[in-house]
Formats: C-alpha cells, sequence, structure tokens
C-alpha cells in the first residue's frame, strides 16, 4: 500500500521572519523520487533561507515538512541528516588541518571500541570514490587541498549514507569550466540512482541542464513554477523579475565631458578579467552583477585594498598605483563599503569623532594638536547640507537610524577634495523610505562634478537612483554596458543570465 | 633550512638548551637523578597544561586557571583538617573543580559571554571564595601522611607523581587523537560552524572542555598540597601562565597550528629544564621569568610566520 502521499518531500506554508524582513512567505512545493528541481531568484530572494531551514540551521516560524509521509520539525542538522536530506552548501564547511576523511566523516566518525575507526572510514571512501571516479589524495589536510577536490569531500561526505535527497547550493560558484563539466557528469549520475535533488544556482544553463522542474522565488514568496522544458530564458528572467515595483527614475543627470576615471585591461588573480571601462566627470555608473562576479573586488582594487593585480588605472588622465587606502584616498578616490556598520564607522563613537577619522590630518595644527573649532564649524556645514536628523554631534553613531548613519559616512568624505566616489551597496540596511535621500545625495555629489560608481545587487535600486550607464559584471568579466533606454531590468538581467 | 627551522625549530630549541646546560654543568645536570627530578618538578605543571591543551583546542582561553589550582589545593587540604577523610577531601575537591568548569563552560557557550573576560571574573570570584574558605592563611595543620604519599614518595625510584603525569599523558593524547570526542573537541576549534552544521553539539564539548580543564587544574592543586604538605590560597599563581605557555609552544610542533599532548610536553619540558638548569647554575629567578617570556614571543613568531 502506497502511504497517503507519493511525494517524497512536501514543504507546506513555511515561513520565516528576521527582526524586520519577512525572508520566507509561505513557500510551498514538493519533489517527487528521483526527480530535480531548480531554486531559482534573484539575490535576496530567499534561496539560502529555504535551504537553510532545510538544513535544521534556521528553525522555521510556520508550515510543515514532510518526507515519505512523515513530519519532521527540523529543528536541528541532526534531523535532516536522519530524514535522508544532504547539503552541499555554497560555502563549504570544513574543518581546515583535518584530513579528507576525518572531514568527509564530520561528526559521524566511525568507531570501533573507543577508537575512530579510520580503516572502515577509507575504505567506505574509497567504494564512493570509484563509483564517481574521484582522485583525491585522503591524507591531505583540506586547507592544502583546491576547491574542486574540498567539492568532491563534500559531493563524497554527502553519499556516505545514500541520501534520498541531494540539496546543492550554488555548487558551481567556484569551479572552472573543467570541473563544472565533470560535476555535471556527477549530478547525471547521482540522478540515475534515484536521487532527488534541489539544485540552487544563478546559472541558468545549469538550471535548464539539469533540472526536471523549475521553482522561482521572489521578496520570499514562490511565484512561478513550471516544467523546465515547458519554458525559456525569457520566461524565467521575467518571472524572476516580476511587475510589481513601479519604476520612478531620478531626475536627469547630466554628466560633463573630460573623463575622469579610466580602467584598461585590470585583472586581479581569479577575481576579475581584462576590464576596461571609463567614468566621466560628474557621471553616475551603476555596476550590477551576481554575487561573486568580481564587483566588489573590483573596486577595492581601484581603492587600493587589492595588491597585484596587472592593468592601469587613471584618474585625470594621470596613471595611479594605489598600493594602500591611504594613498588611493590621497588621489581622490573614497569608497562607501558594503557593510559600513563594520567597515564605515566606529559605532560607538560620538558623530563628530567619526567625521574626524579621514581628516585628521587636515585638521593637524601646530604641536600636533587637533584644530576642533575649525573642524567643528566645517563638520557642521556638511551635516546641515545632509540634513542629518539628530539631537546633537556628541550622539554616539550608534542612536542614529540607517538612513543618517549613511548620510554620516558620506560627511566623512565629502570634507575631502574626492574626485571618485564609489558607493558598494549604499542602501543595505536603509529603509525603503530613506532610500529617496540617498539617492538624491548621489546626485548631489555628481553634479558638483564628482565621477560616481554605483555598486548594487538589488536591481531596482540600479535603475532607480537613475544612473547615466549601467555596466553589467558576469564572472568576473563585463558582460555588458547599457544606457538611456536599454537600461531596464529585463536587458540586465539578460546579461547577468546569458548561457553560452 | 628555514623550513626546517620552522617546522622543528621547538625540538630544536629543547635539544639545544639540554646540550647547552650538560655542557656548562655535566656532573649536576646531566644525570639520571636529575631528569627524574625534572620529570616530578614538571608534573604538576603538566597535569594543568593538559588542560590548557584541551581548552586552545577548542579555541577558547581560561584566565581562571590558577585560580582553580589554588581553590582544588585548599578544599582538600580545609576539609583534611576539619577531619574529613582524605579520600573524600580529594573527591570533593575535584567535583567542586570539575563543577566550576562547568559553570565556565555554561556562560561562555550557552550564553555566549567571551571566553576571555568571563574566566577572568570567574577566576577572580573562585579566588575570594578560596580566601574566606582558608581566612587568608597557609592550611599545614591537620593534614594526614597517607595523603603525602602521592606528592612525596617513589616507587622504584621514581616519584609517584610523574608517574601519574605520564599516566595523563597516554590517557589524555589517547583521547585526543584516536577518539570521536578528540575529533570533536578539534572541529568544534577548528571550524564551529561546520562542526554546528555537522550535527555536533558544539555547546555541549565546549562545556565539557571547560570542565575537564577545571577538574585537572584542581588536582593541580590536589597534587601541589600533597608535595607540598600545606596548601596556600594563591598557591596556583604561576600556574596559568605556564601552563598557557606550554601548550602554545606545543602548537608549533607535531600537530602544527593546533593544541597537541606531546606538544605541550615539549613546551612544559623546556620551562621546566630551563627552571632546573638555572637554578643548578645559581641564576636569579628573575632571570627565568625574562628567558620565559622570550622563548614564548619566539614561539608566536614562529607559529604565525607558519600559518601564513
Amino acid at each position: 500500500m502506497q502511504k497517503a502521499s507519493s511525494k517524497l518531500l512536501e514543504i507546506e506554508g513555511i515561513s520565516k521572519t528576521f527582526p524586520g524582513i519577512k525572508a520566507l512567505d509561505s513557500v510551498s512545493f514538493s519533489l517527487d523520487r528521483g526527480e530535480s528541481i531548480g531554486l531559482v531568484g534573484e539575490n535576496g530572494a530567499g534561496k539560502s533561507t529555504l535551504i537553510k531551514i532545510l538544513a535544521g540551521i534556521y528553525s522555521h516560524d510556520e508550515g510543515s515538512i514532510t518526507i515519505d509521509g512523515e513530519k519532521i520539525a527540523m529543528k536541528n542538522p541532526w534531523e535532516a541528516d536522519d530524514a535522508g536530506l544532504n547539503f552541499i552548501h555554497q560555502h563549504l564547511n570544513m574543518v581546515p588541518f583535518f584530513d579528507a576523511v576525518d572531514n568527509a566523516f564530520l561528526g559521524q566518525w566511525k568507531k570501533k571500541g573507543f577508537n575512530v575507526d579510520k580503516r572502515e572510514m577509507m575504505k567506505r571512501i574509497d567504494e564512493i570514490c570509484d563509483e564517481f571516479n574521484f582522485d583525491i589524495d585522503l591524507k591531505k589536510p583540506v586547507q592544502s587541498m583546491t576547491t574542486a577536490e574540498k567539492w568532491m569531500i563534500q559531493i563524497i561526505r554527502a553519499f556516505i549514507k545514500r541520501p534520498k535527497i541531494l540539496v546543492m547550493d550554488e555548487p558551481t560558484a567556484a569551479l572552472s569550466d573543467r570541473e563544472v563539466t565533470s560535476l555535471f557528469k556527477v549530478v547525471e549520475k547521482i540522478k540515475s540512482q534515484g536521487v532527488s535533488i534541489i539544485y540552487v544556482s544563478h546559472r541558468m544553463n545549469e538550471i535548464f541542464s539539469l533540472t526536471d522542474k523549475v521553482i522561482v522565488l521572489r521578496n520570499g514568496k514562490k511565484v512561478f513554477e513550471s516544467e523546465t522544458k515547458a519554458i525559456d530564458l525569457d520566461t524565467l528572467v521575467k518571472n524572476m523579475v516580476g511587475r510589481e515595483r513601479e519604476h520612478k527614475p531620478m531626475r536627469k543627470n547630466i554628466p560633463g565631458e573630460v573623463k575622469a576615471l579610466e580602467i584598461h585591461n585590470l585583472n586581479f588573480k581569479n577575481k576579475f578579467r581584462n576590464l576596461n571601462f571609463s567614468i566621466n566627470q560628474g557621471e553616475i555608473l551603476g555596476v550590477y552583477g551576481l554575487q561573486g562576479a568580481g564587483r566588489t573586488e573590483m573596486a577595492e582594487t581601484i581603492f587600493g585594498l587589492n595588491r597585484g593585480y596587472s592593468g592601469s588605472i587613471k584618474l585625470y588622465g594621470e596613471e595611479i598605483h594605489p598600493k594602500n587606502t591611504q594613498e588611493a584616498i590621497e588621489k581622490g578616490i573614497a569608497l562607501v563599503p558594503e557593510d559600513r556598520m563594520k567597515e564605515g564607522l566606529v559605532l560607538s563613537h560620538s558623530i563628530l569623532d567619526n567625521l574626524a577619522l579621514p581628516n585628521l590630518a587636515d585638521f593637524t595644527g601646530r604641536f600636533g594638536f587637533f584644530r576642533q573649532k575649525q573642524f567643528k564649524n566645517d563638520a557642521d556645514h556638511f551635516i546641515k547640507k545632509l540634513n542629518v536628523s539628530c539631537r546633537g554631534y556628541e550622539d554616539a553613531v550608534e542612536t542614529l537610524s540607517g538612513g543618517n548613519q549613511q548620510k554620516i559616512v558620506l560627511t566623512k568624505w565629502l570634507m575631502k577634495d574626492i574626485k571618485l566616489f564609489i558607493f558598494d551597496e549604499p542602501t543595505v540596511g536603509v529603509d525603503v523610505g530613506a532610500r529617496g535621500q540617498v539617492y538624491e545625495l548621489i546626485h548631489d555629489i555628481a553634479s558638483q562634478g564628482v565621477a560616481v560608481m554605483v555598486i548594487s545587487s538589488d536591481i531596482d535600486e540600479i535603475i532607480e537612483m537613475g544612473p547615466n550607464r549601467v555596466m553589467v559584471m558576469k564572472e568576473g568579466e563585463i558582460s555588458g554596458m547599457l544606457s538611456g533606454e536599454d537600461m531596464e531590468q529585463q536587458k540586465i538581467l539578460k546579461l547577468c543570465y546569458r548561457s553560452e | 633550512m628555514t623550513k626546517l627551522l620552522k617546522k622543528y625549530g621547538t625540538l630544536l630549541a629543547l635539544f639545544g638548551i639540554i646540550v647547552l646546560f650538560s655542557i656548562l654543568k655535566p656532573g649536576t645536570f646531566f644525570t639520571l637523578r636529575n631528569f627524574i627530578n625534572i620529570t616530578q618538578q614538571i608534573s604538576i605543571l603538566m597535569t594543568a597544561a593538559i588542560g590548557a591543551t584541551i581548552i586552545l583546542a577548542v579555541s577558547e582561553f581560561d584566565l581562571s586557571l590558577s585560580s582553580i589550582v589554588s581553590f582544588g589545593g585548599i578544599v582538600a587540604a580545609g576539609l583534611m583538617a576539619s577531619g574529613v577523610n582524605w579520600i573524600a577531601a580529594v573527591l570533593i575537591s575535584c567535583a567542586l573543580s570539575f563543577a566550576f568548569g562547568l559553570l565556565n563552560g555554561f556562560l561562555i557557550s550557552k550564553l555566549k559571554l567571551p571566553s576571555f573576560v568571563t574566566t577572568l571574573a570567574t577566576g577572580t570570584l573562585l579566588g575570594g571564595i578560596t580566601f574566606w574558605y582558608s581566612k587568608g592563611t597557609i592550611i599545614f595543620s591537620g593534614i594526614p601522611d597517607e595523603f603525602l604519599v602521592m606528592g612525596q614518595e617513589s616507587v622504584l625510584g621514581i616519584p609517584i607523581t610523574s608517574l601519574v603525569m605520564f599516566g595523563m599523558i597516554f590517557l589524555f593524547w589517547y583521547i585526543m587523537s584516536k577518539t570521536v570526542y578528540g575529533r570533536k573537541l578539534y572541529s568544534v576549534g577548528g571550524n564551529e560552524k561546520a562542526a554546528r552544521y555537522s550535527g555536533i553539539k558544539v555547546e555541549r564539548v565546549k562545556i565539557s572542555a571547560f570542565a575537564i580543564s577545571a577538574l585537572l587544574g584542581g588536582f593541580a592543586g590536589i597534587t601541589l598540597t600533597s608535595k607540598l604538605g600545606s596548601a596556600h590560597p594563591t598557591a596556583g599563581g604561576a600556574y596559568l601562565m605556564q601552563a598557557y605557555a606550554a601548550a602554545f609552544l606545543g602548537t608549533t610542533i607535531f600537530r602544527e597550528g593546533e593544541a597537541n599532548i606531546w606538544g605541550t610536553l615539549v613546551g612544559a619540558l623546556i620551562m621546566g629544564i630551563l627552571a632546573n638548569g638555572l637554578t643548578i647554575m645559581n641564576v636569579p629567578y628573575f632571570l627565568q621569568d625574562i628567558l620565559t617570556g622570550i622563548i614564548i614571543v619566539a614561539a608566536l613568531i614562529l607559529r604565525v610566520s607558519k600559518k601564513s
């Protein structure tokens, strides 16, 4: 007799709320035996949260998870393991100084009496390696292994107990093309053994060639589900983007004629390759790309945070080689980092102290005294200009709202003579209402002739803030430069997901 | 060359110290009698240092170690002085030390307090309790002779404390490198997130590490009392620094970058032999401190350069 349900996995009405954000909103879907599902969505759509709930790492607020007709509370990682769910996480989690055997069996080491039974574990691993044609040195500590080797260990780990369901979260993110090809073979093999797969990826060609069904998440909701065969790339991208948000473009920004920043053949390790672009005086360039596209690394290189890059960076025709951030700042480059809480501000210090940080040298008087009064006057000017709402300048920055904190970060830099302003995710953690103000600020800065680069993972933001051009990056390369009418969601996204 | 130095530098240092003292004082230093002596001298330090090794393996720190050593000794001595049977006194002292370790572990892993400051605070607290219980004085009357056997007698010419130390080294080497529990300790220290994702009960492992370490600390204090025939409320003062120094020195060899028992033994030997040799040569005590400090800094430099 069949049980009440023939489905292997049933997820019903799963919701999860984090402080201030509903990460998942009543998501339901099911998975058949031997079926593979592709899970797609933009950055922040809720894919990773869903995976972590399935893994028992986060607990869900509402809904139920049923495997083989049995309801699982899924409050702890071992519950997932017992139920036959196995994971290959986006960030490979290993103990760096353990060897392959100890990592593959992490937390489930075989015992013989009191001893760890290394021989027995080796035997099991050899069997799995034979099955998948893996060739790795099991005695090496994983810290000296390549990403592909670490990935193989994760597969081995997943197959120690034959899983019912294998969940792969961005498995190819750090692999080379050749390695991806062999991964595909492994996935095919896993499928042929009747194991069901949930496959999360930003790479659409992988979704189309590996999955039977595709599910689209957007803003924590399931918005689309279809057989993979029945749809094409356009349909999928359209569903990922949605049509809910109306764009109100910002006022027009008119850039100057002179090239402020010129980048030629910029390369850095395996992060990005052959970047060529320029930004004019007073121009706003939006930079969009998925995680791992190399956007942040590119900005960091220009700001002097990375060594060992090749290519040239010119600021108003003058070749610069920023070896550290101080040098970059002296040349007139400012970067407002993604995590402004961590990197941009000393939260427990006062507004004035924070503002003083990059400006200490400019306000140092005789005998090394800080010219407090003059500094206060200057600071006052900018704080008023940016409309920072605070009770007094002695308040700790942590007492301000997200938007106002962002303004303090900007003010800090505005007091210097800046030629190029780089924003990395300027509105992460800023509530929707205050976003407009941040965009206004960006325009204010540009209108003073400063070249501006805005990096964002939020497609709506890229369009809303009203850039002059949008540069799209994909896997370390520039995949397109859009301007005017072409700066619209689907065109941008297609450049990210372009499957060749 | 630099590679070899990096890999075996600590062992070489141990060897160098032995050779140096052997040349300087062949008649007194390089004798079997003295080497047996050294094992006895480091036995209490090594007991505490094994605890430190376990704490370092889970990537934490326990600043309350000195207080635990003092506490263990005082409680055992105090109970005996008030007429409690010596075996019962030892067991109660061990149990209380263990319980104190559980408290440390609970505060650090369940309440997620930083181990450094937490153990600084609990150590101060325990130091206060120790003073209160001992009324700030040395306890020496009422300690039965049977209790002094462990710290002062020998079997076949080898001090019992040395034998106990060797037994403990072997036991904890076995636990840390051969058993599943040992793997758990190292995985919690090596990548807490990975351990958690793999279903290891990270909190429990950490609590157990603090409890075992405290038990060993208390036992070190009991042994010290047995050796001296008396207990002083600040007798454990030097052990925090020395135990962690030994364990840190140990991270530079055998299991590279990781705390391990044999490495800790080498660390304890370096410090023990240094103290022994310098004492034989009548070098003032402060110079021992200066040298120990220099050696630890050198070992740290070695460790950092290895990791990069």
